[in-house]
């Protein structure tokens, strides 16, 4: 490698790294929304609270997981494209920033729920789950960490190729959406029966459901790799001779 | 440095933006691409930057073909009429931020131009680039060509809002920075009239097709423009193709286009008319006219 091809890799690098710098503040934003939330449900309730919200606010941080992604095609890699780099340059990095966005992703929900564990333990609350995870208890780190690892790298490998279809061709990118919606309840289903994250009434997921009745780490993470090769393929498929749109004004 | 366009068609859909064009442009020196609204400048320009792929064709930069190629895309830089910057990075998306992420990505980035032309634009750089004024936009874009330093430097009107100060500040930064670090400007304008003293030589497009490619002082010999008492004129360019022709009182100036004859350059001499360049904006207007009919 040249020393310019070394130093066109170190800023793609850098670029990465510094988007990695966002995932503890939006997360540490929504652990602050989900505080408010659980003490206003306290209050103005009956006071017995049963269940974690950190659990249901990890809604928002699937949607952001999937944000990251879209931003790194639609926006970033236009961006860098106008910057002299190649669209393989920057998409040969993505696959290696979404590991390292999945396990941060995953690292700060895993602080989330000890966090919420010791507020809950100060007030004398019982810390349940409303659905089936990888994990029994909210207080099974290893487990926690793995399953949003593994949600944290599917959501955001279908939002690189959503965002790359939608910046191509807005048509395309409602065609693939189904597509995507698949790919992510397969690893929802597969870490949890019964749970599609938020899109459990959007169909019949009882097939996929049969498949995984008692779910293990290892299907889970074999649903994420299928998944996540395929959104890679077709992240690839649509992005790899992007045409930057034109602009006035 | 040189820009090779090869029988390069772009569609868009049903739309022929670029249709089997070719030239070859040789630097260092500053070129202008001149066309009409909607007659693909924009999107050749796009084309010698990589930010598209011709659907035939070949374009090569220094002789490397340009598209997915990090060797010669090191090389270009294009800066359109609203620069391809930061502004949907937030909460990094103000013009220091703009500037920072160029310093990180172009090689030949100069921190100190940088600044030299921050200060000469007066560019605000803690605000949004999405709250610049159109003016300032421009000025962002321009500032981040020039800093850039790149071998290859397209502006797609990119200078268009600025005001006229800003304008050939600009103008003198390009002259300036041709001389001092020699490389290839192309520049696509409306403004014709004010950038054709900078112009080496000129890519006349329309319709998605080449017009005309030559040097300036060629183009300009193309034709000539005839200037004094309206009836000595009338008299000497009477036959040629006239393109325009303006009065004040009893002097008239009229451009004509054409090989223009010895004799007739004789009998206007002898008449005491001045015979002059014929403007490049006149040339364009007529041969674009020409093309559309």
């Amino acid at each position: 490698m040249t020393s310019i091809a070394m130093e066109r890799s170190r800023t793609l690098r850098r670029h990465f790294a510094s988007e990695l710098v966002g995932v503890p503040v939006v997360l540490a934003v929504l652990m602050v929304g989900t505080g408010v939330v659980v003490g206003l449900v306290a209050i103005l309730g009956s006071g017995d609270i049963r269940v974690s919200g950190w659990e249901a606010a990890s809604q928002v941080a699937r949607w952001y997981a999937g944000t990251v992604g879209v931003y790194a095609t639609a926006v970033h890699l236009p961006l860098y494209i106008a910057h002299g780099f190649t669209r393989r340059e920057f998409l040969g990095r993505l696959p290696l920033f979404l590991v390292g966005f999945a396990a941060t992703f995953a690292v700060f929900m895993t602080l989330g729920y000890f966090l919420e564990g010791a507020i809950y333990d100060a007030f004398g609350w019982e810390h349940g789950l409303n659905e089936s995870h990888l994990y029994a208890t909210p207080d099974s780190y290893g487990p926690i960490w793995i399953e949003y690892a593994l949600i944290g790298a599917v959501w955001s490998a279908a939002g690189t190729f959503i965002g790359g279809a939608f910046y191509r061709q807005p048509f395309l990118g409602l065609l693939l959406v189904p597509v995507a919606i698949s790919m992510i309840g397969l690893v929802e289903v597969s870490a949890g029966p019964g749970y599609v994250g938020p899109f459990t009434l959007l169909g019949n997921w009882s097939l996929l459901e049969s498949l995984s009745d008692d779910p293990t780490a290892g299907a889970a993470t074999l649903a994420t790799s299928v998944s996540v090769v395929a959104a890679m393929g077709l992240m690839w498929v649509v992005a790899k001779d992007l045409p930057i749109r034109t602009r006035k004004g | 440095m040189n820009i090779e366009v090869h029988d390069v068609t772009l569609r868009y859909d049903r739309t022929v933006a670029v249709d089997g064009m070719t030239f070859r442009l040789e630097g260092p020196g500053i070129f202008g691409l001149l066309g009409r609204n909607g007659s693909g400048k924009s999107s050749l320009l796009s084309l010698l930057a990589a930010f598209r792929r011709p659907n035939s064709g070949e374009v090569l930069i220094n002789g490397m073909p340009v598209f997915e190629n990090p060797a010669a895309t090191s090389q270009v830089c294009l800066i359109r009429e609203s620069p391809d910057t930061v502004e949907h990075g937030w909460p990094a998306n103000k013009v220091r931020d703009a500037l920072e992420l160029a310093s990180k990505t172009r090689p030949n980035w100069d921190s100190a131009y940088s600044d030299r032309l921050v200060e000469a634009f007066r560019l605000p750089l803690t605000i949004p680039v999405t709250a610049l004024s159109k003016g300032q936009r421009g000025a962002l874009g321009v500032t981040l060509g020039l800093a850039a330093r790149a071998p290859i430097t397209l502006f797609d009107e990119s200078y268009l809002g600025m005001d006229a100060p800003s304008r050939y500040a600009f103008y003198d930064e390009l002259l300036s920075e041709l001389i001092d670090h020699p490389r290839m400007f192309v520049v696509s304008t409306h403004l014709i009239e004010e950038v054709s003293r900078l112009l080496q030589e000129v890519v006349i497009i329309d319709q998605g097709r080449l017009v005309m490619h030559d040097e300036k002082e060629a183009l300009e010999a193309r034709g000539a423009t005839v200037i004094g008492p309206a009836l000595e004129v009338d008299r000497v360019t009477a036959g040629l193709e006239i393109l325009g022709e303006r009065s004040l009182g009893s002097t008239k100036s009229v451009a004509v286009y054409g090989d223009l004859d010895p004799e007739m350059l004789l009998s206007a001499k002898e008449a005491g008319l001045e015979v002059g360049a014929l403007p490049l904006q006149d040339l364009f207007v007529h041969l674009t006219a020409r093309s559309t009919e």
